[in-house]
Parts: C-alpha cells; structure tokens; sequence
C-alpha cells in the first residue's frame, strides 16, 4: 500500500514539527541590551537592570523580603506564625484603634497575660504635648507600646510605627525588642499626639515561633507588614 | 425540574464545603473570643474578641484611664497648693518680700536693656 500525500499536507506537517521544536520567542521589543545594562520594558536602561514595571521576586538579598499581610477588621489581636529564631524581623503597622481607647501589646509564642506568663521587661518614654512620661517595668506578661498603663491610644485615632525584633545571638528562646510610634494619647482626657520609643526582651523557654500584637480593649482596623531583614 | 434539582444540589453541597472550610480555620475560647485563621495568609490569625470580652476590657480600660486623669489632677493641685504656700511665706517674712522687691527690680532692668 502506498501513502501520497499533497504538497499542502507536507508543508503542514513540517510548519507543525518547527513550531513544536523552536525555542520559546522573546518580545525583543521589552528586553534591550545596551552595553551593559539590561532594560525590561525599558529601551534605553539606565543601570545594570532597569525594569519599568512591577518586578516580583520570592525574595532579594541585602533588604526586606516581605513575611506576610495581615489586614486586621474589628479583631482585638493579630498573630503571625512560622517565624523562625536567627532572623531580623521588621512589624510595620498602620491601624486605628476602634470602640473604646486601648494601650498595645507585644507578645511572643502565644505567652500572653491569658496563660500568666511573667518573661517580659521593657522601657519607653514619650514625648506628648508640654509633657514626657515614661515607664520600665519587669516581669511582665507583654511589652507594652505605650509608655505605661496609664496611657493608651484615643477611640477612633491611628496608631504607626514599627517593631523590629529577633533573638539574642546563640540563644533561640530570647527576643531583642526596639520599638517606636506615633499615635494619639489619651493622657487623661486632654488627647495629646505623642511619639513614643522604646525596648523591651522576651525570655522564654521556647525557640521564637510566633508574634502577637494586641489592643488592651476594643479593637483594630488597618494593616500590618512583617518583613524579614536580609 | 430535573436541571433546577441538580442546580440545587450544587449550591448546597458549595455552601456546606464553604462552611466547613470556615468552622475548620476559627476556634473559640471559654471567653467567647474567636481567632480564625486568614485565608489567604495561612500563618496569620486574627482575634476577634465576645462582646463580654469587649465590655470588661473597655470597663477597665475606663477605670485606668480615669486615673490617669486624676492623678494629673493631683499632680495640679499639688502645684497649685505648694506655689500658694511659697507665695504666703514670703508675704509673712518682711525680709523674703524685700528680697522678692529687688529681685523683680533687677529682673525688669535686665529685660529693659536687652529690648
């Protein structure tokens, strides 16, 4: 038995073997080279990568790799898990303080005031309008962002800042705490805008697992990014 | 029928998966507060606290922060009662307002020669 074929056919066969076997084709009009440089959406790159548009990467070396989001609604407290002891941590948050004023608090490993835990020691000030107050106490079950119990965050006012934290080198179970915000004090009624610093540490018995960050009554809207430090 | 059945039987069997998944990821304490787990962030969670949670807090909240309140208060009366002891001293000691006389003297020459 013998197969023919038309021309066509052949022609089509062939067109179909090229185009299973060609290299995937590069858009040469979104990656140009010029000397050294290397542009992606970009025709004449002006460094060594020039990218004009969003670049999305599992990480970078020598700067913040983002950890998690997390976008808290009308919740009391947030918990970010999996961390990891060894690393530099950076908690930016951005949230205003809902139902009734409200003084933060950090916590580690889920040791919170609810299972009696006394690990933690801390120190800030604040600087409020025509005033300072400040507060340092130890063997405390948080870390409190307020300069002492006394004051807290004004219902319905923001809260900022950042909380950089990790452990002590060589030893997994305590955390190193710097802290500093700005937010709007209730200080007695008088709801002065305070910027507050602080430090506090965490010793535990446990390799550092998890943080909590948490309003001492009514709750928190907003927003709130843990990045690692690389 | 037959098609609005199925359709049915879809919708339900999606509505019992969605609940489950949802009653999977939250957990509720004695308290009454639920913490779920952020769906689309598995290593965050979130807690919402019980309105009983809610009231306590914002009680004591209350409490603290109406002490502040007046200890700031104290803290201005006791000013306010120490400077009316000073000023009530020096007004009994004929040789403390004497002082007072040529301190405030001397203060205002000073003032007028660096206008």
């Amino acid at each position: 038995m013998k197969l023919t074929f038309t021309k066509n056919f052949q022609c089509c066969i062939i067109g179909f073997i090229l185009f299973l076997c060609s290299p995937p084709l590069l858009n040469a009009q979104t990656i140009t080279y010029s000397g050294t440089n290397v542009g992606i959406g970009s025709t004449s790159p002006g460094q060594v990568l020039d990218v004009q548009g969003t670049v999305r990467a599992l990480g970078y070396e020598n700067s913040l790799s983002l950890v998690a989001t997390a976008s808290p609604s009308a919740v009391s407290s947030i918990t970010i898990s999996s961390l990891s002891p060894g690393t530099r941590y950076a908690l930016f948050y951005n949230l205003i303080q809902n139902t009734s004023n409200g003084y933060y608090a950090l916590n580690f490993n889920g040791d919170t005031p609810s299972t009696g835990g006394t690990n933690y020691e801390w120190s800030d000030g604040a600087f409020l309008i025509s005033t300072y107050a400040s507060t340092y106490l130890n063997s405390t079950s948080y870390i409190n962002l307020a300069p002492s119990t006394g004051h807290s965050v004004t219902t319905g006012s923001p809260i900022k800042g950042v909380i950089y934290f990790e452990t002590w080198p060589g030893n997994n179970d305590n955390i190193i705490v710097n802290f500093s915000e700005g937010y709007y004090d209730y200080n007695g009624g008088n709801n002065t805008y305070a910027a507050n610093v602080g430090s506090g540490q965490y010793t535990g018995s446990a390799s550092l697992s998890s943080v909590t960050l948490t309003t001492s009554a009514g709750t928190m809207t907003g927003t709130a990014k843990l990045y690692i430090l690389n | 029928m037959k098609k609005y059945s199925i359709f049915l039987f879809l919708i339900t069997c999606f509505l019992m998966a969605n609940n489950t998944f949802a009653q999977s990821n939250c957990t509720t304490n004695d308290h009454g507060d639920v913490t779920c787990q952020d769906p689309k962030n598995p290593n965050v969670t979130y807690t919402t606290p019980s309105v009983s949670t809610l009231t306590s807090k914002a009680h004591i909240q209350g409490i603290t922060d109406q002490q502040t309140a007046l200890e700031q208060q104290q803290q201005t009366l006791n000013k306010q009662a120490l400077q009316e002891v000073i000023t009530n001293q020096i007004a009994s000691d004929p040789k403390l307002s004497t002082q007072q006389a040529a301190i405030t003297k001397s203060l205002n020459a000073l003032q007028s020669q660096t206008k």
